[in-house]
């Protein structure tokens, strides 16, 4: 019953038993559908991390397989789940973050109680089962799902310009992945066109390699597209700003602490190993778009006066880190990329929940409106500033721990091929301005004599109080990791090596042939041998 | 586990503890025991600081001169690691990064002076944080930040050292931005952290650069062992002590540390040069060092006890540290240790001048620490040992008469209500004996008045750049050096990209310049001593009626800090003994054997003060006595007939005159009125460029400048705050209109699209006919005309 693969599946199916029994249950009343919604996140936390203490230390190969309908010949497409190191921390997030989801939504929302705790953990249905698909086809379908509840949330329990939001988040990413479905079906294809068999399994797809190479930089582009607007990367991360101001708190974290990695986890799982030789080939222009990301985040970051805004543009930048580390396709940056995800999910997530927070008790978003805050809730404070420490990477914190990674990777990179070092320094400058607009906002909203925004918030007399037992709750989870990965990333860092490594050894290795053909125009026949027996 | 590992282990230890006590259960223990968190601080800042006290005990019974330096190096647990991360190099290396502690002799040193003045300040600060609303908080950030400071001396790799490193300059912003209601405490807290992170790229870029270059970050050796677990192989990584490597023989499997090479296995040249010039920009965003010192100044909206720890004694002091830890890397370039040289020097000069002119106590005091840290680079700069241990002397003797100064600052702003501007009171020796004569002390100190502390170390400094100088001319003209010279300064020879002579003479200048600093520094040291300790009792209205002495929690550090400021130079000095212990850290050992002994130079010293009584006398020459009270400095600049040379009015002036008027009347009168016109219009055009310069000399009068602190906040605003608000203005412009609107374009294809089409479907049956009968006829075409067959 406790095997692991019992155990995946159980974790991934609670959220959508859930989600029928909001409906279900929604005769109750709001607060039994409340209740029953937290208690299924737990039980579906608790199996997370069940799985986590039963993941091997050392296994590069997925764990807790569970497939369905092997046996269909003519299209073999399978329900084929499992976890790996690339996929598990992802995995144990979504089921946190669904934690401090619900609690920030206990009070906010008001309107059609059922129905949102439903979308929710529809919601965490899809972001579970994309972490764990091993099957493109499964990935796709789920990957396209996780789209349809926020819609929802955001179209129904977003603010004023909801509609608009949830219709620009919807339409472009689904006009990405289109492209990017395209480009999967097409490595299927050329998979198909070499073995004889369609094969839909993504190990398998992987470990044939069949793309040509004058093919994959074109099905390259294809993948980037529906990723890279997921991500979001620079010139197309228009729709997220939006949709983070109009979605509900509980859509802000978990679109920020998830939904964003899907595009990274999807150009890991796929672009990556599946074309190394295009990853490799288009490194230079990714990292620049990453580190223009970063640069470009950060100061429109600046330039905000809605609290909101801020931290979404500030994801922006943060996930240029991510990207930037990817595609350094070194072990450091990669694994540190791979570490940044969690911890942007963790600190962007909390950086919305706190704002969700303030916005519950004063009805704005407007820094201009506040002052001083530090004096009237404390506990918010303190929570707000570190966060805040731990989003703009100070030591002791997960921040510290994935920047430096990624930052060092880069810099390895940049002294292999110094034509990007001018990328890796840039990266490192981003940091001081990442500092500067989270300390500004903490400085003008929290420090300061006290000024609260008036007109708003008052109007049924409460007054003002700082956070309450379940604000706390939501909170400290995250609280616990920030310092858990930022004192002991090995733990962390253990199990996803080996699965990160498998993925990325092939551009790895074309990384350095592209590197040793371009030494060849320039050195001596004898430096290049020498070089190549260096590497091996 | 032997003594020496559990005194390592307590020292960062107690203090962790006590700021999480002090955090976690402070807010609840102070509503009822109050001033509990400051008894939990104090003891464990107490323990701590014994436990430094026990340990330099053993390091220097172990120490043993004809033996390899002790050290000591213990790991507590595997923070991050990598395999095989090293790309390209001749070795795969693993990417390992421990919590390694270790110790020797230069930790030692740093940890003795950091728990010790951290102790007393905290004792201090029991009575100056009285009745503060946050007691706790304090107590509990002030724990945190010993602590870092603590881990930060005593870390045994790269990696590390950036951790505390920002982990310091975190409890720094903490502390600044403490009264976080007054808006400039809260601003100043984010600008020392900005300005901090640039440092820090710096520093960061230069670890990156480490690790690319040597393939390590660790500053000691380990060995690599495998050793076959359960699951398989499994690398082991055990840190080297160097006193017990002898029964350890270099195997290809031992990873050599940074900072424990033989210093041929060093780079030179530029990647030398790099690394070295990026740890000093790190070092002066710390150190609060030209370009980047403007933070320091307004951390002094910090709590003064916070002021004297922190932005006197111990963290700013990390720069200094952190390049003597490294200096294996600076003696590798001999280039970069002019740099830092000059730098330290011209940061010296410049803090000299500033704190001229200031009225604000504190930030005298901030400036004159700035300049203190500026000759401590100095030191550094020399590339001898003697140089580097003088700067660690200076450091080390710094760190008592600035803590006393500072905290004597604090004693006056808490009699006088938190007013710290010295024109508003004076002559304050009446009422607070106790910290006058401290103070006057700690001045004595600061000046470097023989036999006061600050006089030994500040005279290492002047002698030990003297004697470079002196040494370089030396090999310039017939190469004698070498002999008593050493092997140093051969090989810095072959090295310098600059002419010698151009070298010899940058340390010539610097020489006399750091004289000049010299003469500078008793002259606003005493200015500030006698505006604000003579001259009639003034004292403000905020101060009230009571104005008294302090309390004894607080006079008391004052008194245990000036016998040190005016003893610990003598008890020391000169300086051998101290050179002696610094020379057994492994990183300076090297260096150390190399050297000739340390010599105390008697014409330097006399020179140095006899400057130091001229200074002295300028002071009470200007600021002594009733009617010169206060900024007589100004006046001088000030005076009427410095002023009328930058009157724009002037010219207006001299042509109302009678005698001018009258022969312009009479040119009039004769027809020559166009010639008058012509030669006044000539006047004024050669007036105005004569005046324009002086105009502008007048915005810039020596005197303003220093007031204004050579517009420097002004220069950054201008040239890097306000340009990069108004890039991020215009880009988030750019995001709404350019990268949305295009999207939006895009978005709207589909429907343009459709309206091009939509006017087919009109609705009229005749026309769906027509097109029907057509296309049937197109096609009918077709068939005939294109497939005849």
């Amino acid at each position: 019953m406790f095997e692991p693969e019992n155990l995946l599946l159980a974790t991934i199916l609670v959220p959508l038993v859930g989600a029928c029994l909001m409906w279900v249950l929604a005769p109750l009343g709001d607060v039994i559908v409340r209740r029953v919604a937290l208690g299924t996140t737990l039980v579906a936390l608790v199996g997370t991390w069940a799985l986590v203490a039963k993941f091997p230390k050392n296994g590069d190969q997925p764990f807790a397989v569970w497939s369905w309908f092997d046996a269909s010949r003519d299209l073999n497409v399978q329900f084929s789940l499992g976890l790996d190191g690339l996929s598990l921390w992802m995995f144990a997030l979504s089921a946190v973050l669904m934690v401090t989801s619900i609690f920030v939504s206990w009070t906010a929302i008001r309107e059609r109680v059922p129905l949102f705790y439903g979308m929710l953990l529809l919601l965490e249905f899809g972001c579970l089962g994309v972490f764990t698909a091993q099957d493109i086809i499964l990935f796709y379908v789920f990957f396209e799902f996780t789209l349809i509840p926020l819609f929802f949330l955001i179209g129904i329990w977003g603010s004023e310009d909801r509609q608009y939001a949830a219709m620009k988040f919807f339409l472009f990413t689904l006009a990405g992945s289109m492209l990017t479905f395209l480009g999967l079906l097409a490595i299927v294809l050329f998979d198909y066109s070499r073995t004889g068999s369609l094969n839909f399994s993504i190990a398998d797809l992987t470990s044939n390699q069949s793309v040509p190479e004058q093919w994959q930089v074109c099905i390259f582009v294809a993948l980037f597209a529906g990723f890279a607007i997921k991500v979001p990367l620079f010139p197309v991360h228009t729709w997220l700003p939006l949709a983070h101001v109009q979605a509900p708190t509980a859509g802000s974290v978990f679109l920020a602490g998830i939904l964003l990695k899907i595009g990274v986890y999807g150009f890991l799982r796929f672009s990556v190993p599946l074309l190394p030789n295009a990853t490799a080939q288009c490194m230079p222009w990714l990292l620049w778009l990453s580190v223009i990301g970063i640069i470009y985040g950060a100061l429109v970051a600046l330039a905000q006066s809605d609290m909101k805004k801020l931290v979404a543009y500030s994801s922006v930048s943060h996930l240029g880190y991510c990207t930037l580390g990817l595609f350094a396709l070194t072990p450091l940056a990669v694994q540190g990329s791979a570490l940044q995800m969690i911890n942007h999910g963790i600190s962007t997530g909390a950086l919305f929940a706190l704002v969700g927070m303030l916005y519950e008790r004063y009805h704005t978003r407007e820094i201009a409106q506040y002052g001083g805050l530090a004096k009237r809730l404390p506990c918010l404070t303190f929570f707000m500033i570190l966060f805040t420490f731990s989003s703009i990477g100070l030591p002791g914190t997960n921040g510290f721990t994935g920047e430096f990674l990624i930052l060092i990777g880069m810099f390895q990179r940049g002294w292999a091929t110094p034509d990007l070092l001018i990328i890796a320094i840039l990266a490192v400058s981003g940091v001081v301005l990442g500092a500067w607009y989270m300390l500004n906002l903490v400085r003008r909203v929290f420090f300061g004599p006290l000024r609260e925004p008036t007109g708003h918030g008052h109007d049924n007399g409460e007054p003002i109080t700082d956070l309450n037992v379940r604000e706390v709750a939501a909170l400290l989870p995250l609280a616990v990791l920030v310092f858990w990965i930022g004192l002991y990333p090995k733990f962390f860092l253990d199990r996803m090596a080996p699965s990160l490594n498998r993925v990325t050894f092939a551009a790895e290795e074309e990384v350095r042939h592209l590197d040793i053909q371009n030494e060849k125009q320039a050195a001596a026949p004898q430096v290049v041998t020498e070089s190549l027996a260096r590497v091996r | 586990m032997d003594t020496i590992d559990k005194y390592i282990l307590m020292i960062p230890a107690a203090p962790l503890l006590a700021a999480i006590l002090c955090g976690v259960i402070g807010p609840w223990l102070s509503k009822r025991v109050p001033k509990v968190t400051a008894w939990i601080t104090v003891a464990a800042l107490g323990s701590s600081c014994f436990a430094s006290f026990m340990l330099f005990g053993e390091i220097s019974s172990q120490q043993d001169p004809h033996a390899a330096p002790f050290s000591r190096v213990i790991e507590i647990w595997t923070w991050a690691n990598v395999d095989e991360a090293m790309l390209l190099a001749p070795t795969m290396h693993d990417f390992r990064v421990a919590v390694t502690l270790r110790a020797d002799a230069l930790t030692s040193m740093m940890l003795c002076m950091v728990t010790f003045v951290s102790t007393l300040v905290a004792v201090y600060s029991m009575g100056y944080m009285n009745g503060d609303r946050s007691y706790w908080r304090f107590f509990a950030y002030v724990s945190l930040f010993v602590f870092s400071m603590t881990m930060l001396v005593s870390v045994s790799n790269f990696v590390l050292l950036f951790v505390f490193w920002e982990a310091v300059g975190v409890c720094s912003y903490l502390l600044i931005g403490f009264w976080y209601t007054k808006p400039e405490a809260a601003a100043a807290g984010m600008k020392a952290f900005l300005v901090n992170r640039v440092g820090d790229i710096g520093f960061a870029l230069a670890l990156f650069l480490i690790w690319t270059t040597y393939g390590s970050l660790n500053f000691h050796d380990s060995l690599v062992t495998e050793t076959a677990g359960e699951t398989g192989v499994e690398k082991t990584v055990v840190p080297i002590d160097s006193n017990n490597d002898q029964d350890v023989n270099l195997s290809s499997d031992t990873l050599q540390g940074v900072l424990s090479r033989h210093p041929s296995q060093y780079k030179t040249g530029t990647v030398a040069l790099v690394i070295c010039l990026l740890l000093l920009l790190g070092a002066c965003g710390k150190s609060a060092q030209f370009p980047l010192h403007i933070w320091l100044p307004d951390a002094m909206e910090g709590p003064t006890p916070v002021s004297a720890l922190i932005h006197a004694a111990t963290m700013v002091t990390a720069g200094i540290y952190m390049v003597t830890r490294c200096s294996p890397l600076f003696m590798a370039s001999p280039d970069a240790q002019l740099v830092v040289a000059c730098v330290g020097g011209f940061t010296a000069l410049l803090g000299g001048l500033i704190a001229l002119t200031q009225f604000d106590l504190k930030r005298v005091l901030a400036y004159s620490t700035i300049s203190q840290l500026g000759y401590m680079f100095l030191g550094l700069g020399v590339g001898s040992f003697a140089g580097i241990s003088a700067g660690m002397y200076h450091l080390f003797t710094h760190a008592f008469f600035k803590a006393l100064l500072f905290l004597g600052a604090g004693s006056v702003m808490h009699a006088m209500g938190h007013v710290i501007d010295m024109r508003r009171f004076g002559g304050l020796r009446k009422i607070m004996p106790i910290t006058h004569a401290t103070f006057l002390l700690g001045c004595l100190a600061l000046s470097g008045l023989f036999p006061f502390s600050g006089f030994w170390s500040k005279d290492a400094i002047i002698g030990s750049i003297h004697e470079k100088a002196h040494q370089l001319q030396h090999i310039d003209h017939g190469g004698h050096g070498v002999a008593d010279g050493g092997a140093t300064v051969t090989k810095s020879e072959a090295v310098y990209s600059l002419p010698i002579e151009v070298v010899s003479s940058v340390y010539y200048s610097l020489y006399y310049l750091a004289l000049f600093t010299a003469f500078l520094t008793a002259v606003y040291t005493f200015r500030a001593y006698f505006m604000t300790f003579h001259g009639e009792l003034r004292t403000p209205l905020e101060a009230g009626e009571h104005a008294h002495e302090s309390p004894p929690s607080m006079t008391a550090p004052l008194v245990v800090l000036a016998v040190f400021a005016t003893l610990i130079g003598m008890l020391i000095a000169p300086l051998s003994s101290f050179a002696g212990f610094i020379g057994m850290t492994p990183s300076l050992s090297s260096l150390y054997v190399g050297s000739h002994a340390i010599e105390f130079h008697m014409d330097v010293a006399m020179t140095s003060i006899v400057i130091v009584l001229i200074g002295m006398s300028l002071a009470a020459y200007l600021y002594l006595g009733g009617a010169r009270q206060a900024n007589a400095l100004a006046r001088l600049f000030n005076a009427p007939w410095y002023q009328r040379m930058f009157d724009v009015n002037a010219m207006a002036r001299l042509q109302n005159k009678s005698w001018i008027q009258k022969t312009i009347r009479r040119a009039e009168g004769l027809g020559l009125g166009w010639l008058a016109v012509l030669t006044g219009r000539f006047l004024l055009l050669i007036g105005l460029v004569v005046s324009a310069p002086l105009i502008l000399l007048g915005f810039a009068s020596p005197y303003r400048l220093s007031q204004k602190k050579f517009f420097f906040d002004e220069l950054y605003q201008f040239s890097v705050v306000k340009p990069l608000k108004i890039a991020a203005t215009f880009l988030y412009a750019i995001d709404r209109i350019y990268v949305d609107g295009l999207v939006n374009l895009v978005g709207r294809l589909p429907v343009l699209l459709g309206s091009l089409l939509r006017p087919l479907q009109m609705g009229l049956t005749p026309f769906y006919a027509l097109s029907m009968v057509l296309g049937t006829l197109v096609l009918i075409l077709v068939r005939l005309l294109w497939l005849p067959s």
